[in-house]
């Protein structure tokens, strides 16, 4: 099992090492990786206490000077409460800040609707060139950090807050380019899946365990904007299902039916994702997941459906 | 002493030239915040021709120092300084007021010498950090001046700033605040109090100084001290919204530009010449 965050900024560290215009910004937000970080690179280290908002501000100047930044913090907190900032600052003036956006959807389950991070995904696609990634495990955000520190960029990098496998199939550099990874049956299937983030993993399960992989096609979006060029993915295919650990209002659904728009494409869509309600159960995310429509059982009585 | 005297004649004069050919843009363009601009005028031909702002001879880049007009509605303030220094070409300023310039209200980086794009309040001493931490971290001299309006003071995230400021001592940031006590629904102290200013930035451990923001002698003799202080500064500047121009000297409306008749252009003319 291995952390995203971890993996992440154990490259940037590294690249930090050799160069000296790389800085990382926390809002008091931690990970071991990052320990290690801010121990042998103080230099290159900024707490910037729990002031989101501040903290993209300083960004913007440190990157105004010719350097390249990432910024760190709790998603639903460096998501929207400095919203703002990254409209004002990366967005306007085209700046290399790279944010960090950890513990995405229901991630901090039992925490409650302050920390969900339900709504970040349509904020923060709405923003005018933004470049905005989900990792569903751990080798895709090592691959985003390192195409990040090779070509930075404005971006916003959405991590999953728990350790997780490794899911196959293994993303290359040439699928991360692309955007998307594929699993499943691609020939002579009528239902394909799409979703991402921590939501690939739980649908890989289900197919596997109930044995209906060779009957589905799953697209696992890595890059949710500019979305991926993914018709010849799912020409032919009878249904698509977008199951995303977001509202409907601008998530990944969303952005998957201004695609299908834009291009003409024409596939009857069915989505499943969180309602338009907040939540206030214990339980674990599985079961919060379950009480907002997207359990284990439902996702498969939905397939089953299609098949 | 001798040498703030002898510029605060040269200044003054740059001063009336500022405020004449903006006010001249303005009627052109029929948009602005004149009320807003004309009260940093003495201020910022004070920081430019006062040679607080150092030009840069080693970089691509004009200047050493970074201005940040935070109050971003009024960063045309500096435009004809700019094209004056020889920074902005004499035909962008002349263009403004057609489709064909570069030039607006609000200032961005595309324009040469703005070092920041700003308008929306509340972000300039954020970014003042980030340029003043890259100065320190590269162990240079570079300095970072922040014009900010006292009606910015309302958005929290300038409070974020100045902690962050003081926390990690950048003695590198001056900022200038431009206290006209006006807002566009009235006197600040009427709407929401901000009093005392001086004791909740010295709270947050700015070093403060106070002066009459349209007397350059007084100005100059700030700046210095500023530049000599081993702590983030702030000069809490007293100015008059609208300074310049006797009809909309102290009042909110001027915020924006507001049509003006011929008799108050004629006015306007001669109060500036």
């Amino acid at each position: 099992m291995n952390y995203q965050r971890d993996e992440f900024i154990t490259v940037i560290f590294e690249a930090a090492k050799k160069d000296k215009k790389i800085y990382f910004l926390s809002a008091d937000f931690g990970a071991p990786a990052l320990d290690q970080f801010r121990n042998e690179l103080p230099d290159q280290f900024m707490h910037c206490g729990i002031s989101e908002q501040h903290m993209i501000d300083l960004a913007v100047g440190l990157a105004l000077d010719g350097n390249t930044v990432f910024c760190y913090a709790m998603a639903p907190f460096v998501s929207l409460r400095c919203l703002e900032q990254h409209k004002c600052g990366a967005s306007i003036m085209n700046l290399p800040i790279c944010t960090i956006v950890a513990g995405v959807g229901l991630g901090y389950a039992d925490a409650g609707p302050t920390h969900y991070a339900t709504e970040d995904l349509a904020c923060l696609r709405s923003m005018i060139g933004a470049n905005v990634y989900t990792a569903s495990d751990a080798h895709i955000s090592k691959l985003l950090a390192q195409k990040l520190v090779e070509s930075p960029e404005f971006s916003f990098v959405r991590l999953d807050r728990e350790p997780s496998d490794i899911f196959l199939p293994l993303v290359d550099g040439k699928q991360l380019e692309k955007g998307y990874r594929l699993f499943g049956e691609q020939q002579n299937t009528d239902l394909c899946i799409v979703t991402c983030g921590y939501m690939y993993g739980i649908i890989q399960n289900i197919l596997l365990h109930n044995k209906i992989d060779n009957k589905v096609s799953v697209i696992d979006v890595i890059k949710n904007k500019p979305f991926p060029s993914i018709q010849e993915k799912i020409i032919g295919k009878k249904q698509i299902l977008v199951i995303d650990e977001q509202t409907s209002y601008g998530g990944l659904s969303s952005a998957l039916l201004e695609f299908l728009c834009d291009n003409e494409v024409n596939i009857p869509v069915k989505r499943m994702t969180l309602p338009d309600k907040h939540f206030f159960e214990n339980g674990g995310r599985k079961s919060i997941l379950g009480v907002a429509g997207l359990g284990e059982d439902q996702i498969y009585t939905k397939i089953k459906e299609f098949l | 002493m001798s040498k703030v005297l002898h510029n605060t004649k040269f200044i003054n004069e740059k001063a009336k030239f500022v405020r004449s050919s903006l006010f001249e843009k303005f009627v052109l363009t029929k948009q602005g915040h004149p009320g807003s601009v004309f009260s940093m005028v003495d201020l910022a031909a004070s920081l430019y021709y006062g040679g607080f702002i150092r030009k840069d001879d080693e970089n691509n880049s004009p200047f050493k120092d970074k201005v940040i007009v935070s109050k971003g509605h009024a960063t045309a303030t500096l435009y004809p300084i700019l094209v004056d220094l020889g920074i902005i070409d004499i035909d962008i300023w002349n263009k403004w007021g057609s489709d064909e310039t570069m030039l607006r209200v609000f200032g961005n980086i595309s324009i040469p010498g703005i070092d920041v794009t700003s308008g929306s309040l509340g972000h300039g001493l954020g970014i003042a950090a980030g340029f003043a931490e890259s100065f320190k971290r590269k162990k240079n001299d570079n300095k970072v001046f922040v014009f900010l309006s006292e009606g910015e003071l309302y958005e929290g995230s300038c409070w974020e700033s100045l902690l962050y400021i003081s926390s990690n001592r950048l003695d590198n940031i001056n900022i200038i605040l431009d206290r006209n006590s006006l807002m566009i629904l009235g006197n600040t102290e009427d709407c929401v109090e901000l009093d005392p200013i001086d004791e909740k930035l010295k709270g947050f451990g700015i070093e403060v100084y106070s002066c009459n923001g349209h007397d350059t002698s007084d100005i100059l003799l700030n700046y210095e001290k500023m530049n000599a202080s081993n702590k983030p500064t702030c000069l809490i500047a007293k100015t008059i919204k609208g300074k310049g121009v006797s009809f909309m000297e102290n009042k909110a409306h001027c915020h924006y530009w507001n049509p003006l008749d011929e008799t108050q252009i004629k006015q306007a003319r001669q109060d500036l010449s």
